[in-house]
């Protein structure tokens, strides 16, 4: 038993990035259940969930896509508002789509401030040889608007588990801290942050519900 | 689909696995095993073995993806969600995967725990053991008729359920008082009124009984409180949402209905997914029916499962698997398909009005941001500007694949008028030009130069490229139905000139006057009219132009049809489509109230009903238009509706008069008596129902003379003022279309041409003013119309002696005003409190206006009822610019 660190998050995350990007693939790199995939029940990769345990903390990733097409930009506030952190994938061997990044990272940054956590996704390094985007270039901009910069490869699944891993590490840091300096007076715009005291198996506080079999009898 | 989840630090089989055995999780991390672990009711009071553990420790083996051998050297196989026990284990059989969780440790290694539903190498007893216990309560009831089982079903204390029943009947009462938002007020009544339903079903007995026997048993049950609670009073609660999201509503409607020719590709999905669309669309057309806003998720959670069901494709192709790039203009389509009017509504419903938090909430969530999504961009008008774009390739390509000349000329002919080229259109019409002769074309001074060298060109052309006026496309359709469907206001005299039949109906029964209506088109309405065109004129499913353009809600052309109806009596307002509704149903379903009180005021009937039995009460969504239509039935006619009140809908643009179906006058006393309770609009306008219109013949003479207009205005008169009320609806409407500024309606009413250039003279306002004593422009249509009829007076005044440039002043509609000053409107015109404009200018602080009366000459000394002079007022307005002004002016 992890003791009274122990906790449970319910984490939103977004996806943000251009239609040929990879996004899709990525995500469903991850999340890739190797005991469904011969089952396919839907067909959609635009909202995924993952449990994830880190170091006695359980979180629960909702991993939200985004509708990325430059008609439907308008409605991206729609998407993202209340998400904890988001995934901004480009497309190593296409400049365009970092600039895109770019512009994303500056509205998120406008609308959410600094209460998300981002990561700027290099997609496809298995195309190297066509990179357009030049490493020093990238990871010095993520670096700038505080951001983690990661290498990844949906077809060679590199990068992918680690980038979600350091995501949920640093949602949980910021939840942490929030809780910390505004004890009870959660905030509203982090509504999907939802702290359950694991201690009281009524569920009548509005909390998550989501822990099934909690109390002992 | 199981949403069963726990915590696995509570669990003992997990806690005694990392606490005894520590090296096998550690081993587990390096090697990335899968650790299988059964669910908390099967094993909170047993004790394992080392064994045990081996048995539920997976190894991946290396040569096929899906088969693992336990660390005791049995054989598993895992597929579809299920593990397949194989050799080694007692018993053979497949397990259920409950959820799977990816633990890290420090290192960052993982390893996979799988959660299932059984143990492993145990002997069956536990399960059978398990089962004789309370009913399980791990799955969340999701229907009403589960809801209504768990709470009243098994053993429900009937004691309960009738104070339950009781206390919800007085909730409905609350939500008729209900006034304010929607968020928070509305939400914290309901949340508040669950909590009082939740006490009361916490204090039975039972109940208690059951909360003890089971943790999940309570969650079960607050869901099915709320339910149950939505059900009985969802009929007031949505209604309430309902009214307070009606203009988001109608707006959306507007939208929808005229996109309702909107195809996949439009929207740029795949062809692949249409297969999915007709059972979605059914499962979405269901919405409604349900009642809670909990089942409504559920339903739009089906609608999105069914969307998202692999298609045969996507065996073969991975680029199918559906981002939201593709749902969502799936969803657009859904919803521009279905029959629901409410959508907002449904949203706002759905959206705040679950007050349960259930496992699935992130996901609903993401339904609904998927949902607001698809109505925010319907809403933007985004799905109809991105079709331009999407036809011209499409044209681009038929043109290349096609051969024959003369398709090619149709083709080419069909562009034109849909972009209006009038000069090529007028061209082509008159065969003198070949679909090949662009270079011939070019060469012309101008395209409709007849000089002799271009005389001489197009004459070298042959004419095969040469079009009839009949011509029609694909879809029946004929140059006039493309002119009125693409608005192309010039084109429809060209071609109605030169022989297309204004009554020519397309595939789909549709004439030229049904594109109008759909699209619109206000001005080629009339102009189709003119030309022949029938405005009784019946579609495919029954449908008059009156109902297209009721059903889209373009208010302006209803308008303009009726208008004609009241000159030559053709349209039948009350007519019913094959469904049998009539324009009043569709309005009233879409929630144009503009529309409603407008059909209303044109007698519309609110009791006919359509094929299933519904007047328009019944199919309206907004409380206001089943107000309106409920008093007219309520009267009877001669039937007065009640005065709207200001609603926030930018639709609305008809006159907050009191309207009389019966334009015969009445008796003088009744007539009045049916306008008094209408009498006040508000504290800063007192036009009125009552009205009188002055013929003032001396004008621009001297300031009206005050005992005369007291003896006109006072209210005992009501001979003339019976006599005069067709009028007096006039003056409300312009006053009504000051207010609104709408100048063109000023104009009209007023029996003006477009005219605003500064030629003073009232004399000119007449037939002198048309292009040409015989033309047919929407312009001199209009006037004709008008020198018929009763255009109103400049200075038509009402029975508070208001005139139009009072309104204006009062209105603040500058426009308006000046071109009444430039017209010639009598300056010092008095209201029967001898109020001149000039007064309400200074009351108003509208410097501007002083000024330009105080310039054309407005006597600035005239005492109003209480004495005062314009000058009083500005003082008491403290403002200096005004002040000096009438001071260099006396």
């Amino acid at each position: 038993m992890a003791g009274g660190g122990n906790r449970n998050f319910n984490f939103k995350a977004v996806l943000l990035g251009e239609g040929c990007v990879g996004k899709t693939s990525l995500v469903l790199r991850y999340v890739e259940n190797k005991f469904n995939d011969k089952h396919l029940t839907t067909l959609q990769a635009s909202f995924l969930t993952k449990k994830l345990n880190i170091g006695g903390k359980r979180v629960n990733l909702s991993i939200w896509d985004t509708a990325g097409q430059e008609r439907f930009h308008a409605l991206g506030p729609i998407y993202y508002r209340d998400s904890n952190g988001a995934i901004l994938v480009y497309d190593i061997t296409d400049e365009d789509s970092f600039q895109k990044v770019k512009s994303w990272v500056k509205e998120l940054k406008k609308m959410l401030g600094n209460d998300i956590c981002l990561c700027i996704a290099g997609n496809k390094i298995d195309l190297e040889k066509d990179r357009h985007v030049t490493v020093a270039e990238a990871e010095a901009y993520a670096a700038s608007v505080g951001a983690k910069h990661f290498h990844t490869s949906a077809k060679l699944s590199k990068g992918i588990e680690e980038m979600f891993l350091e995501l949920a590490k640093n949602m949980i840091e910021k939840a942490d801290s929030d809780t910390a300096t505004r004890p009870g007076t959660g905030k509203n715009n982090r509504k999907s942050v939802v702290v359950v005291d694991d201690s009281t198996p009524s569920r009548q506080a509005g909390g998550g519900g989501c822990c099934g079999g909690g109390g002992s009898s | 689909m199981s949403r069963y989840d726990e915590d696995l630090y509570d669990n003992p089989f997990y806690t005694a696995l990392e606490k005894n055995y520590h090296l096998l999780l550690d081993q587990a991390s390096s090697s990335h095993l899968i650790v299988c672990v059964p669910k908390y009711e099967l094993v909170k009071d047993a004790s394992f073995s080392k064994t045990d553990f081996g048995d539920h420790i997976l190894l991946a083996s290396t040569d096929q993806d899906d088969s693992f051998t336990s660390l005791t050297k049995h054989h598993v196989q895992i597929l579809q969600g299920q593990i397949i026990l194989g050799k080694g284990y007692k018993v053979a059989k497949e397990v259920a995967i409950l959820f799977e969780e990816t633990f890290y440790n420090s290192k960052d290694e993982s390893y996979r725990v799988l959660c299932v539903s059984e143990v492993f190498n145990r002997a069956v007893e536990k399960g059978n053991a398990n089962k004789s216990t309370s009913p399980d309560y791990s799955r969340l009831p999701t229907s009403y008729n589960e809801f209504y089982q768990l709470l009243w079903g098994l053993q429900g204390s009937a004691k309960t359920k009738e104070n339950l029943d009781k206390l919800l009947l007085t909730f409905c009462i609350d939500y008729q008082k209900f006034s304010g938002p929607v968020t928070p007020t509305l939400v914290d009544l309901v949340s508040g009124q669950v909590t009082r339903a939740m006490q009361l079903v916490l204090k039975d007995s039972l109940v208690k009984r059951h909360i003890s026997q089971s943790d999940q048993y309570i969650s079960s049950l607050k869901i099915s409180v709320e339910n149950y609670l939505m059900n009985v009073v969802h009929k007031h609660l949505f209604a309430t949402i309902t009214n307070c999201m009606k203009s988001n509503d109608s707006n959306l409607n507007k939208k929808n209905r005229n996109l309702v020719d909107t195809r996949l590709e439009h929207l740029h999905v795949r062809a692949e997914y249409e297969e999915n669309l007709p059972g979605s669309r059914k499962e979405l057309s269901k919405l409604n029916d349900f009642s809670t806003p909990f089942e409504r998720l559920q339903c739009l959670k089906r609608v999105v499962t069914l969307l998202t069901r692999p298609v045969e494709a996507a065996k073969s192709d991975e680029s199918l698997m559906m981002a939201t790039d593709d749902l969502l203009p799936l969803l657009i389509y859904l919803i521009i398909r279905s029959p629901i009017p409410n959508w907002f509504a449904n949203l706002t419903y759905m959206k705040h009005f679950i007050l349960t938090k259930v496992a699935e909430s992130d996901e609903f969530s993401f339904y609904l941001a998927t949902l607001e999504a698809a109505l925010h961009f319907i809403l933007s008008g985004n799905v109809k500007s991105s079709k331009p774009t999407q036809r011209k390739p499409d044209g681009g390509v038929g043109r290349q694949a096609s051969t024959g000349s003369f398709t090619s000329a149709k083709e080419k002919f069909f562009q034109y008028v849909q972009y209006g080229d009038e000069a090529a259109v007028r061209l082509m019409l008159k065969g003198s030009r070949s679909s090949s002769s662009d270079d011939v074309f070019s060469k012309l001074c101008h395209p409709l130069c007849d000089c002799e060298t271009c005389l001489e060109l197009t004459a070298s052309v042959d004419s095969s490229g040469a079009v009839t006026p009949m011509v029609r496309d694909d879809m029946g359709r004929t140059a006039l139905h493309l002119a009125a469907l693409y608005g192309q206001a010039g084109l429809i005299d060209i071609l109605s000139k030169n022989g297309c039949l204004a009554d020519a109906s397309d595939f789909l029964g549709r004439t030229p006057l049904h594109m109008a209506a759909l699209k619109g088109h206000q001005n080629i309405i009339l102009l189709l009219v003119h030309f022949g065109g029938e405005v009784r004129a019946v579609d495919n499913e029954g449908n008059t132009p009156l109902h297209l353009c009721a059903k889209n809600g373009h208010e302006d052309c209803v308008k303009a049809i009726l208008f004609l109806d009241s000159l030559k009596s053709r349209v039948d307002v009350n007519a019913g489509n094959d469904m049998g509704e009539t324009p009043l149903h569709l309005a009233a379903k879409w929630g144009y109230d503009g529309i409603v009180h407008f059909l209303l005021e044109c007698e519309a009937d609110p009791r006919v009903r359509n094929r299933r039995r519904q007047a328009p009460m019944d199919v309206a969504q907004n409380a206001d238009i089943k107000k309106a239509l409920q008093s007219v039935m309520d009267e009877g006619p001669p039937l007065v509706i009640s005065q709207k009140p200001d609603v926030s809908t930018s639709l609305i643009n008809v006159p907050a008069t009191p309207i009389t179906r019966s334009p015969q006058p009445s008796t003088p006393r009744s007539s009045n008596d049916v306008m008094s309770p209408y009498v006040l609009l508000d504290a800063s306008q007192e036009s009125v129902g009552g009205f009188q219109v002055i013929d003032v013949r001396s004008r621009k003479d001297v300031p009206m003379v005050d005992n005369s207009s007291k003896a006109v205005m006072s209210p005992v008169k009501p001979a003339v003022a019976s006599l005069d009320r067709p009028n007096a609806h006039q003056i409300e409407r312009l006053f009504k279309a000051i207010k609104q500024k709408d100048l063109p309606l000023v104009q009209f009413y007023l029996g003006w041409v477009e005219d605003t250039s500064p030629l003073p003279s009232p004399d000119q306002v007449t037939m002198e003013t048309m292009c040409h004593p015989l033309c047919q422009c929407v312009k001199c249509v209009n006037i004709q119309r008008h020198s018929m009829k009763d255009a109103l007076e400049i200075d038509c005044r009402n029975k508070k002696g208001f005139s139009p440039l009072h309104i204006c002043v009062i209105e603040n509609n500058f426009d308006v005003f000046e071109i009444l000053l430039m017209k010639g409107a009598l300056l010092d015109i008095q209201t029967t409190k001898h109020i001149t404009p000039l007064h309400l200018a200074c009351y108003h602080d509208r410097q501007k206006m002083v000024e330009e009366l105080v310039n054309h000459g407005a006597s600035v000394n005239i005492h109003d009822q209480h004495g005062e002079i314009p000058l009083h007022l500005a003082c008491a307005r403290s403002s200096p610019a005004i002040v000096q002004l009438l001071l260099e002016a006396s």
